[in-house]
């Protein structure tokens, strides 16, 4: 049997796939369990402005250093995202400022086009990962499916794609499963995290079977009735169906084809005789 | 002078540095400097700076920390 592979991303090996937010959970504690149930090696967090009093910040930013430091044999990591920018400039600033405060150059870069949809702009996004990639930042674009735009993420040095399951927090699902496998046949060599949509277990682990690399997630967990047992149960899919991919699975057909024996079958008569 | 400090009118009555501003406006919170990173009219400026950085009036700052995110 296989043993299970690790993700290679950004030069760093990691055992897994489950990416997960912060956001959006009934308390911190909830969040913290939740984050542990799923075993996630990274989590995304973001930056807004400090305001006076400003306690729960503190909590949370040590949440954040307990998370890097207290698991040395598991190397955990931020991701800090740029959500709510509209522009390349906007999303280049907030990197920067990511960078400097987070102590990473891993940045989730969020461009956003359209309010309705938060559908990013690919034509700002592009830009923004161009400049990024040149001032040293390990870009994890979060783009929509569309194969020509990851192609132009590509050829402007982005060596991870984040193409959406669905629209932030709508729970859909895989919503073009046609455009995500033409993704991942025509890129197959690139780490490729289906980010943002999914609603349930099945949603990520059908997006595990189609040979993406990872998933990213935050409402589906955090907005759950029981975040924690949610938190696992997306680890439980997430595993599933990495094995699964990685184990090969049957070709589809349109006939019925028994699985029982034929030769031998009782009561059988040849309308010959 | 009147700057802009995370989207809100202020009047500053004497001349300041960006390290003097921020200290003022960290004593209102519980954060310290280093939880803190700061943008003036939405261009990054590196810690370091901090000091020789003279606010100007008009000048938009934007003072970020931390906050859960997905």
């Amino acid at each position: 049997m296989k043993v299970k592979s690790m993700l290679n991303i950004a030069d760093t090996l990691l055992e897994s796939r489950f990416f997960i937010g912060t956001a959006l959970y009934d308390s911190p504690a909830i969040m913290q369990q939740s984050i542990e149930a799923a075993e996630s090696q990274v989590v995304t967090v973001s930056l807004r402005r400090q305001m006076a009093g400003g306690s729960d910040n503190q909590v949370f930013w040590k949440f954040l250093q307990s998370f890097q430091q207290e698991n040395t044999q598991r190397k955990r990591h931020i991701l800090p995202n740029t959500a709510g920018c509209h522009t390349a400039k906007e999303a280049i600033t907030l990197s920067c400022m990511a960078r400097e405060l987070f102590k990473t150059n891993w940045i989730k870069l969020e461009v956003i086009g359209d309010d309705y949809t938060l559908q990013p702009d690919p034509f700002e996004l592009v830009d923004a990962a161009k400049e990024l990639v040149s001032q040293g930042f390990e870009v994890f674009p979060y783009c929509t499916d569309d194969l020509v735009l990851c192609e132009k993420l590509l050829s402007v040095g982005c060596k991870i794609l984040m193409p959406w399951g669905a629209p932030i927090g709508t729970g859909k699902g895989l919503i073009n499963p046609y455009a995500l496998e033409t993704l991942r046949k025509r890129i197959p060599d690139v780490p490729l995290v289906v980010d943002a949509g999914m609603g349930s277990p099945s949603h990520a682990a059908q997006a595990m079977e189609m040979g993406f690399d990872a998933v990213l997630l935050n409402t589906a967990v955090a907005k759950a009735q029981d975040s924690v047992a949610m938190a696992r149960a997306f680890k439980l899919a997430i595993e599933a169906g990495r094995l699964a991919f990685e184990a090969g699975g049957m070709v589809q057909q349109d006939r019925a084809n028994a699985s029982t024996p034929v030769v031998g079958t009782p009561f059988w008569h040849n309308n010959d005789c | 002078m009147q700057i802009v400090f995370n989207g809100e009118s202020v009047q500053l009555t004497t001349p300041c540095n960006l390290l003097e501003l921020l200290e003022r406006k960290l004593s209102d919170t519980h954060a310290s400097l280093e939880n803190v990173v700061v943008a003036v009219n939405q261009d990054f400026v590196h810690r370091h700076n901090y000091q020789s950085f003279n606010v100007s009036d008009g000048d938009m700052i934007e003072m970020l920390s931390a906050v859960v995110g997905g």
